[in-house]
C-alpha cells in the first residue's frame, strides 16, 4: 500500500481509495489489517489494508471544543475525593476502543459534584490504575492520603476499581487505628462514558455518607438493580459477589451500615463512633499469600507456595479443611515459623476445626482459624498484624476483633 | 425566501428478525411474563469527538426517569447488568444475504457501535448498531434507488406508559435483531416509496428470517422539499407512507406561505417573546380547562406573538400547532391562542382584553399556556427559537406519525456524532470463503423468486404468489420436507387445511400437521391417506402419534380394496359411477379413489 501523504492522525478527515471504491470520513485508528474510519453517518468501518490504494488527509483534525467546567466550591471543610483509578475514573479510549483510567476525571464529575452545593468537595487524583494492579504499597499510599485528608476534612471518598476494592478498603480500615470521619470507597460497574453509568448514583450517595462523621471505613455501591438507592457496607465484611451487576457488593452475613435513597438524606445505623484523632499504623507485611485448596493440590505445591512467606492463608473446604495428605507439609511450614491461617471457600459461615478429625489434626499442625472472617479480609489482616505486632502475638492479635471483621454472633442475616 | 425544491424521499426500513436476540440468547418471542421492575436514570455523555449530541442534550434536559418491566425473555444483558454476548450470527447472515440481494458492498471489518439514545428506550442509554454494507441499489421502473446502508441493530424497549416524569418500558422487545435498510433520497413520490419498501421487505421475507408481529416492520420516512430534512419515525404500515408524505408536503407548503406573510409584517430576526403570568386574570375563569388546570397547581402564562395574527389557525395556516407541538414535547401543558377565539368558553371580548393586556396590535397574536410554575423563561425561549427556525424555513426535525397520517414534532434531528464504538465487543472480520458460500443463497426479489419458486416446486405461479403473499413460506418448506412432495405441500397449505379449518371452525397447530404428515410418510402412506389423516386431526383432537395408530387412518392396500369391491359386487351392482360412494358408505378406512375405479373396471 502506498500512502500519498504521511500517516493520518486520530481525528483527521481522510479520503481512502481502494479496489472497488472510495470512502471518506474521520480517521480513527488502524491495525496491521485494517484502516478504521468514522463515516459521516457516525458508523465506524474498517477497510482491509490489502485493498487500499491511497489515503489522503483532506483536513487536519479540528481542535476539540472545550467542555465548560463548573468548578465545585472549594472553600471550607468538606469531603475529599481521592481517585485511585478503576472504571469509575475511566474514560473510553477511542483510539484503542478500550476503557482506561484517566487522570482528568474531575472534568467528568465536576458538573455532577457542583450540583451537590451543600458541601465543598475537594478532588485529588492519586493514581490512575485498574484495581487488579493495586499492591500493598499502594494501599499504604492510599491510607496515608486518607489520614491527611481526614485531618483537614469531614470525610473522605475514595474512587477505586471494584475488583480489589474490598482488599484496599479493608487494608485502610485496619491501618486506621482511630479516625475522625467516615471513609467511603466507591466504584462503578458501568464506566462513566455510558449514559447508564452507576457511577453518579454511587458518588452522590458516597458524599452523603462521608458527610456523616463516624469511625467506619465502608464501601458504597448500588443496593439493587435500580438507580434509586445505594448501600454502605462495612469494608471488613464486604466482598464483590458478581462480576458485572451494579449491586455486586455485599457485606457477608452482616447488614449494611448505611442506606441512601433518592431524594432523602443518607442514614447510617449501628456504626462505630468517630474518634478524637486520626491514628495510622502504616506498616504491612507483604510476604503473605493466599491459596485455594483443590483436590489435586500436592504437599510440594503448598511447600513451594509457602517458600519465603511469613504467612499463608488457605481457603479450605467447608469448616476449614484440606486433604489429610497435606497435613505433614503444613506442619513443616508452621514449624519453620510461617503462619498458616485457615478460611473457608464457602465464603459465608465460620471456620470450625474442632468438628472433624481433619480439622483437629490441622489445629495440631499449628493452623490458626480465621473464624467467620471473610477470606480476603483474613489475608489483609494477616499483613496488618505481622506488620505492626511482634511475631509472638500473631495468633492472639489475629483472633481479636479489631474493626468489626469478626461477627460476635451470626444471626444468619443476609445469606446470599 | 427559500424556494420550494423537488420532493426527495428516502426510507429507513426496520425489520425484526426472529429467533434469538442480537446480543444474548433470549428468544425474540415469549416475553409475556413480567418478573419485576427496575428504576433507572440516564445522563448526557460526550461523544467520541468530545461534543455532546444535540438530540441527546434535548432528552437530558427533560430530566426523566425510567421504569423497566423485566420479562421472561430478557436477561442481564437487556438490564444493562452484563456485557453483550457475541453478535447473533444468524442475524448477521440475514443482513449479508439481503445486502447481496441489493448488490451492496459488504464492509471488510464490522464494528458494533453505540448510538446514544437518551429517551430510555435502551437501558444502556445507547442502541447497539452495526454497519454491514453500503452502496447497493434496488431497481425500479420509476427509477433505481440507491441503498446507503444495511445495518443490524438492537430493537428498543417497548414503551408502555409515559407520565409525570417517569416513562415505563417493557424489556420484551429490547434486543430483538433489527435489520435496517436505508435508501438514498432517490425516491420521487409516495407510490415509488411504497414500491421500494415492498421490494426491500420481500428480500427479507425470502430469507425466512422475518419475525411476525404487529411491529415487525417499521419505516422511517426522510423527506425534503427545500426546507430541510424531516425524518418521520416509526411509520408502521406501508400504506401509511403515502399519507404521511402527502401530509408533510401540504404542511410544509402551508408553513412556507405563512412565513411569507410573516416576513412582510416583520422583516429580519423575529423578536424575543416575553412571557407573563396571567393566572389571576378573571376572564380565564370562564374556561373549564384552565380552571381545572389551576386547581391542579398549574400556572397560566401568556405572551404576545408579533405579526402572527391569522397565521396560527386560519384557512391552511397552522403555525399554532407548530408551536404547540414543541411546547408539549418539552413537558408543558396545552397551548391555546388568539386564532382559536371564540373558544374554550371565552369570547372575542375576552380575547380583546387579553390582547390589550399584552399590548397586541392588529397583526399580533397571543398564546396561553398552562403548566408547572417557574417555567416562564423556558417557554419564552422555546417559542422564540421555534418561530425563528420556522421563519428561516428550516423545517428540519424528527417527527412522528399519527394514525390518521398526520405528523407531529418529536425532537430535533440527531447530529452525526451520536455514535462511538461498542468497546465490549471485538471487530468482526468476515471470512471470504463464508461469503462465497452465502452467494449461493442470495435472495432474488419478488418477480424472480415467484417464477423460480413455482417452477422449482412444480406449482402454479398463482399458488407460489399466494404462499409468499400470505407469508407461508415457512410452513410450506416444513410441509414439503415432511411429505417429500412440494405439490402436496401446496395443496395442504392452500386448500385442504383452510377448508378443514373453515368447516370445523377450528385452528390446528401447524407443527402438529407437519409432524403428522411426517409420521404418515414414514408409514409409506400415499397422498390420499395423508389428507385423510389431517382431516382426522381436525375432527378428533387426537395427537398425530395417536392418529397414525387409528384403524380409520390406515389406508386400504390394493389387495384389501379388491377384496372389498369383489365382496360388494356379490351383493349388488357396482359400477364406476357408484363405487366411491358405495365404498365410503361401507368402509371407514381411506382408499385410493383412482385405484378403486380402475379395479371396478376389471
Amino acid at each position: 500500500m502506498e500512502m500519498s501523504v504521511k500517516d493520518p492522525e486520530f481525528g483527521d478527515r481522510i479520503s481512502v481509495t481502494y479496489d472497488g471504491g472510495r470512502m471518506s470520513g474521520v480517521f480513527v485508528n488502524d491495525d496491521p489489517d485494517f484502516i478504521f474510519i468514522k463515516l459521516d453517518s457516525g458508523y465506524n468501518t474498517g477497510i482491509s489494508r490489502k485493498k487500499v490504494r491511497s489515503i489522503t488527509v483532506v483536513e487536519k483534525r479540528k481542535e476539540k471544543e472545550e467542555i465548560p467546567i463548573r468548578k465545585p466550591r472549594k472553600d471550607g471543610r468538606g469531603i475529599a475525593i481521592l481517585s485511585t483509578g478503576g472504571t469509575i475514573s475511566s474514560r473510553i479510549d477511542y483510539t484503542t476502543g478500550g476503557v482506561k483510567p484517566s487522570s482528568t476525571m474531575d472534568q467528568i464529575y465536576s458538573e455532577e459534584l457542583s450540583r451537590l452545593h451543600s458541601i465543598p468537595v475537594h478532588y485529588e487524583t492519586i493514581s490512575a490504575i485498574l484495581s487488579e494492579n493495586m499492591t500493598p504499597e499502594r494501599w499504604i499510599e492510599v491510607a496515608r492520603k486518607v489520614k491527611e485528608s481526614l485531618d483537614r476534612e469531614i470525610g473522605v471518598v475514595v474512587f477505586h476499581g471494584t475488583d480489589t476494592m474490598s482488599y484496599t478498603a479493608s487494608a485502610v480500615a485496619f491501618m486506621l487505628e482511630d479516625q475522625t470521619g467516615t471513609v467511603v470507597f466507591t466504584g462503578s460497574q458501568r464506566s462513566p462514558d455510558r449514559p447508564s453509568s452507576d457511577a453518579y448514583v454511587n458518588i452522590e450517595a458516597s458524599i452523603k455518607f462521608a458527610s456523616i462523621p463516624s469511625g467506619e471505613v465502608g464501601i458504597c455501591m448500588h443496593t439493587g438493580l435500580s438507580d434509586d438507592s445505594a448501600s454502605l457496607f462495612r469494608a471488613v465484611r464486604s466482598r464483590k459477589m458478581h462480576s458485572s451487576r451494579r449491586d455486586a457488593f455485599r457485606s457477608l452475613e452482616f447488614p449494611p451500615i448505611g442506606e441512601s435513597s433518592r431524594d432523602s438524606p443518607a442514614v447510617m445505623t449501628a456504626y462505630r463512633a468517630a474518634g478524637k484523632g486520626n491514628v495510622l499504623k502504616d506498616r504491612l507485611e507483604h510476604r503473605v499469600g493466599m491459596l485455594y485448596f483443590n483436590p489435586t493440590l500436592s504437599p510440594e505445591d503448598i511447600e513451594t507456595f509457602a517458600e519465603g512467606k511469613k504467612c499463608i492463608v488457605i481457603m479450605g473446604t467447608g469448616l476449614g479443611h484440606t486433604a489429610d495428605r497435606l497435613i505433614p507439609a503444613i506442619k513443616g511450614i508452621t514449624s519453620a515459623g510461617t503462619k498458616v491461617v485457615m478460611t473457608s471457600q464457602c465464603i459465608s459461615g465460620t471456620v470450625d476445626m474442632n468438628v472433624y478429625s481433619t480439622g483437629r489434626e490441622l489445629l495440631k499442625a499449628g493452623v490458626i482459624s480465621a473464624g467467620n472472617m471473610v477470606p480476603e479480609v483474613a489475608y489483609v489482616k494477616s499483613m496488618f498484624v505481622l506488620g505492626n505486632y511482634p511475631d509472638g502475638m500473631f495468633a492472639e492479635q489475629f483472633s481479636t476483633n479489631m474493626r468489626g471483621e469478626l461477627l460476635e454472633r451470626n444471626d444468619g442475616g443476609n445469606i446470599q | 425566501m427559500k424556494p420550494e425544491a423537488p420532493l426527495k424521499i428516502g426510507l429507513e426500513i426496520h425489520m425484526q428478525m426472529k429467533g434469538e436476540k442480537l446480543f444474548c440468547r433470549c428468544l425474540t418471542d415469549n416475553g409475556t411474563v413480567k418478573k419485576f421492575t427496575v428504576w433507572r436514570r440516564l445522563r448526557v455523555v460526550t461523544g467520541e469527538m468530545g461534543r455532546s449530541d444535540r438530540a441527546a442534550i434535548y432528552e437530558g434536559e427533560r430530566n426523566r426517569s425510567f421504569m423497566y418491566e423485566v420479562t421472561d425473555n430478557s436477561c442481564l444483558v437487556e438490564l444493562d447488568e452484563e456485557p453483550p454476548g457475541n453478535l447473533n450470527r444468524k442475524a448477521l447472515e440475514t443482513a449479508l444475504l439481503v445486502s447481496m440481494g441489493m448488490q451492496a458492498e459488504i464492509r471488510d471489518a464490522i464494528q458494533v457501535m453505540r448510538k446514544i439514545v437518551l429517551d430510555g428506550s435502551n437501558t444502556s442509554g445507547f442502541q447497539r448498531t452495526t454497519l454491514v454494507s453500503g452502496n447497493g441499489k434496488v431497481e425500479s421502473a420509476t427509477g433505481d434507488v440507491g441503498i446507503t446502508s444495511v445495518c443490524i441493530e438492537e430493537d428498543s424497549a417497548r414503551k408502555i406508559s409515559d407520565d409525570s416524569g417517569t416513562v415505563t418500558y417493557s424489556l420484551d422487545r429490547l434486543g430483538i435483531p433489527l435489520l435496517e435498510v436505508a435508501t438514498e433520497p432517490d425516491i420521487r413520490n409516495a407510490d415509488h416509496a411504497v414500491e421500494i419498501a415492498r421490494k426491500i421487505g420481500f428480500l427479507v421475507k425470502e430469507t425466512l428470517m422475518l419475525r411476525k408481529g404487529p411491529d415487525a416492520i417499521r419505516q422511517d420516512v426522510n423527506m425534503s422539499m427545500g426546507y430541510g430534512r424531516v425524518e418521520i419515525k416509526g411509520v408502521s404500515k406501508i400504506s401509511q407512507i403515502r399519507d404521511v408524505i402527502a401530509y408533510e408536503v401540504s404542511r410544509q407548503k402551508g408553513v412556507a406561505r405563512a412565513m411569507e406573510t410573516l416576513d412582510d409584517r416583520i422583516p429580519g430576526i423575529y423578536p424575543e417573546i416575553s412571557v407573563q403570568d396571567i393566572t389571576e386574570l378573571e376572564h380565564l375563569k370562564k374556561s373549564r380547562m384552565i380552571v381545572d388546570s389551576i386547581r391542579k397547581g398549574n400556572r397560566v402564562v401568556s405572551g404576545k406573538l408579533p405579526g402572527l395574527a391569522g397565521l396560527l389557525k386560519k384557512g391552511d395556516f397552522r403555525i399554532g400547532r407548530e408551536i404547540a407541538d414543541v411546547i408539549k414535547a418539552y413537558g408543558n401543558g396545552g397551548m391555546m391562542h388568539s386564532d382559536e377565539f371564540p373558544g374554550y368558553g371565552m369570547d372575542m371580548k375576552d380575547a380583546g382584553e387579553i390582547a390589550g393586556l399584552l399590548g397586541c396590535g392588529e397583526e399580533d397574536a397571543f398564546f396561553i399556556i398552562t403548566g408547572r410554575p417557574g417555567k416562564n423563561d423556558e417557554i419564552g425561549r422555546i417559542i422564540t427559537e421555534r418561530i425563528r427556525k420556522l421563519k428561516e424555513l428550516d423545517l428540519s426535525e424528527t417527527r412522528g406519525p399519527r394514525e390518521n397520517g398526520e405528523t407531529y414534532f418529536l425532537r430535533p434531528l440527531p447530529g452525526g456524532e451520536r455514535m462511538y464504538p461498542e468497546t465490549d465487543l471485538p471487530v468482526i472480520v468476515l471470512d471470504s470463503g463464508y461469503l462465497m458460500e452465502l452467494r449461493e443463497r442470495i435472495p432474488r426479489g419478488e418477480g424472480k423468486f415467484v417464477a423460480e419458486f413455482s417452477s422449482e416446486n412444480q406449482i402454479s405461479v398463482q399458488d407460489a404468489s399466494t404462499i409468499i403473499e400470505k407469508e407461508m413460506l415457512d410452513q410450506f418448506h416444513n410441509l414439503k420436507e415432511a411429505t417429500g412432495d412440494s405439490r402436496m405441500a401446496a395443496r395442504l397449505l392452500l386448500q385442504v387445511i383452510p377448508e378443514l379449518s373453515r368447516k370445523s371452525g377450528k385452528n390446528v397447530n401447524y407443527s402438529d400437521i407437519v409432524r403428522l404428515a411426517g409420521l404418515c410418510r414414514n408409514q409409506g402412506w400415499a397422498k390420499f391417506a395423508i389428507e385423510n389423516a389431517v382431516g382426522i386431526l381436525f375432527s378428533s383432537g387426537k395427537s398425530p402419534e395417536e392418529i397414525v395408530d387409528m384403524e380409520e387412518a390406515k389406508p386400504l392396500s390394493g389387495t384389501e380394496l379388491r377384496d372389498i369391491i369383489t365382496k360388494l359386487a356379490s351383493h349388488g351392482e357396482i359400477n364406476r359411477k357408484n363405487v366411491i360412494f358405495t365404498l365410503k358408505k361401507n368402509v371407514k378406512r381411506p382408499f385410493d379413489p383412482t385405484e378403486a375405479i380402475s379395479l371396478t373396471n376389471q
